[in-house]
């Protein structure tokens, strides 16, 4: 099952707002517009792949704060700037803030589509490492304390026999932990292993 | 010894009616001399008499006053210990060259010189100078008067009205600034639109793949931008007009309408609510309309200013023309803002200003627009909240 992209678009100009939806149209994207950053805000957004196509000069609050505002409730959807009279500390700004593009008024179409592309690309991106992520802290959830601990001293380079030394069991009860660990993680080598690991438990939390 | 009699007679009649005439003609020589001492004396110029040789022979009360020399310390000394060292000479060669030829190096009448102050002080001064003989000797007289706070005063003034016009055109430029980005954005909407539409037709077509209807349709929003686009270019063009000054009958009215649509942006972002209370056939003046536009766009955007902090009551801004009964006109602009305490008359200082990165030179500039078309620009608190801001301009007879 392949997702649906949507794109948004915040302009407070309605000609603009239907010439955008119509542009991305012929490209087969599918575009919802709204008038102002609060009723972009106000709508739920769905569960796909999305880029916003948002004018920096907005009434009320900028395009620009809007940025950082969207960032301080930690939505990270790619954007792409629209401006009519882009001078460069602007621009530097947004993308500072991890715009996409930075596009000028009137911009040439084939830019616009494609900046909306690199966008929905990025969270796409984004979306399948985070899915991936979370998959993985299933797998690690799924691991009893013990298993856990083993797998720690695993990924730290111990052998077999040191584990058991340092818990106090035999070699052989490690030597199923870590087997059922493996399993229960998916992972088809040790290497596949130390990797998830590393991905699930930041380095700080290592075991030493 | 008759005739004698007669004669002696005759003769003291004489002597006592000469005598007489002497005490007459010398009380009434006192009465001149003290009417004359008495105005040299409380005379607020300095006056001060030289002989042939240059010596001060002369010096009234004010001498101190002028020059900070007690009238006793300069009598005897050379005229020349009232000037600075630079004029000495000039007036030293001068002087010989008068007494000579006869021939002045200045105008008697008064004339603009330096003077030097017993503390050392250099300060300009108006000399008028006269001359008599008495007993063969000529005496020359000098009326010295201070004219610091005069040359001060026309400094200030000179400095005021000569950078006037420059002033007057960097604001302009300013202004033009400022409105170049609403009017970049207010263009570049439409046209983008419109760029967008057909560039998504000429995607459609290369796919052979648009609709008649969805053409139309891309067509007619097209065409109501290309409409939208030529309407803004049409209310800015008064703003682009290079002449410094046109003046052309026109109707106030109309300068308020185009102003009032140029700031629309502007008001809308601000969330403020303009009324307009707009006099039918008002008269036409003669003005200049960019400096027209340029006087109400000031005191609009001042207005919207004014209200941004205003959150506890509505933002209105009123636009008022009316006629006057002198006949004149008279607009008003009316906000319910933050107001101008007790400064209403300073807000026409120049480079006094309420704004974080204002110049301070808007109302100074607008005023002296005002004047140069003989009207008056002035404030008012309004009530409860906010200010006004009135000016007339007189009318030409003519109406709309």
């Amino acid at each position: 099952m392949t997702e649906v992209p949507v794109v948004f678009v915040v302009d407070d100009d309605a000609s603009v707002r239907s010439s955008l939806k119509f542009l991305l149209s012929t490209v087969g994207l599918h575009a919802e517009a709204f008038d102002s950053a609060d009723s972009f805000l106000r709508k739920k957004c769905p569960d796909v792949p999305s880029c916003l196509v948002l004018d920096v000069r907005l009434p009320g609050l900028s395009g620009l704060d809007f940025q950082r505002d969207l960032a301080a409730r930690n939505i990270c959807i790619p954007i792409v700037f629209l401006t009519g009279h882009g001078d460069i500390p602007m621009s530097v700004r947004a993308m500072k803030g991890g715009a996409v593009e930075f596009l000028t008024k009137p911009f040439r179409d084939q830019d616009l589509l494609d900046a909306v592309r690199v966008g929905l690309d990025r969270d796409r991106a984004r979306r399948e490492q985070e899915k991936e992520m979370a998959g993985l802290r299933t797998r690690f959830d799924s691991l009893t304390s013990r298993e856990q601990e083993v797998v720690s001293m695993v990924v730290a380079g111990m052998l077999n026999k040191q584990i058991a030394a340092e818990l106090g069991t035999a070699e052989s009860t490690v030597n199923v932990q870590r087997r059922r660990a493996m399993e229960k993680m998916q992972a088809e080598s040790l290497a596949h292993l130390i990797k998830m690991i590393q991905k699930v438990q930041p380095p700080s939390q290592k075991a030493s | 010894m008759i005739l004698n009699k007669q004669a002696k007679a005759e003769i003291n009649r004489l002597n006592e009616e000469l005598e007489e005439r002497v005490a007459q003609r010398t009380s009434e020589l006192t009465k001149t001399e003290q009417k004359y001492r008495v105005m040299i004396e409380t005379a607020s110029d300095a006056v001060v008499c030289m002989d042939e040789s240059g010596a001060i022979v002369l010096a009234n009360p004010a001498t101190m006053r002028v020059f900070g020399y007690e009238p006793t310390e300069v009598i005897g000394k050379p005229l020349t210990v009232l000037m600075p060292e630079f004029l000495r000479k000039v007036h030293e060669d001068g002087y010989k060259r008068y007494l000579a030829t006869g021939q002045r190096h200045l105008n008697w009448q008064g004339h603009e010189l330096t003077g030097l102050r017993k503390n050392g002080q250099e300060f300009p001064v108006e000399v008028r100078s006269g001359e008599v003989t008495a007993d063969g000797h000529r005496i020359f007289t000098g009326f010295v008067r201070d004219i610091t706070e005069r040359k001060q005063a026309e400094e200030l003034r000179a400095s005021l009205h000569q950078p006037q016009g420059r002033l007057a055109r960097i604001s302009r430029l300013t202004t033009m600034g400022e409105l170049t980005a609403s009017i970049a954005h207010e263009v570049n909407q439409p046209l983008t639109a419109i760029t967008n539409n057909g560039s998504a037709c000429l995607r459609l077509l290369a796919n052979q793949n648009l609709d008649p209807e969805v053409l139309r349709r891309a067509l007619e929003e097209i065409v109501a931008d290309g409409n939208r686009a030529s309407a803004v270019i049409a209310r800015i063009r008064g703003f682009i007009k290079k002449a410094p000054e046109e003046k052309s009958e026109l109707d106030v009215n109309e300068v308020i309408q185009e102003v009032l649509a140029l700031v629309g942006p502007e008001l809308q972002k601000n969330r403020v609510s303009v009324e307009c209370d707009l006099r039918k056939a008002l008269p036409l003046v003669l003005a200049d309309r960019v400096q027209l536009q340029q006087v109400l766009l000031n005191l609009v955007v001042n207005g919207i200013e004014a209200m941004t902090a205003v959150t506890e009551r509505p933002r209105e801004l009123l636009v008022k023309s009316q006629i006057e009964e002198s006949g004149d006109l008279m607009v008003t602009v009316r906000d319910s803002g933050t107001g101008l305490s007790s400064e209403a008359d300073r807000v026409f200082t120049p480079f006094f200003t309420t704004k974080a990165n204002g110049m301070g030179m808007g109302l100074p500039i607008s005023r002296s627009l005002v004047e140069g078309h003989g009207g008056r620009l002035w404030a008012t608190p309004n009530s409860p909240h906010g200010a006004v801001f009135s000016f007339t301009l007189p009318a030409t007879g003519s109406s709309s």
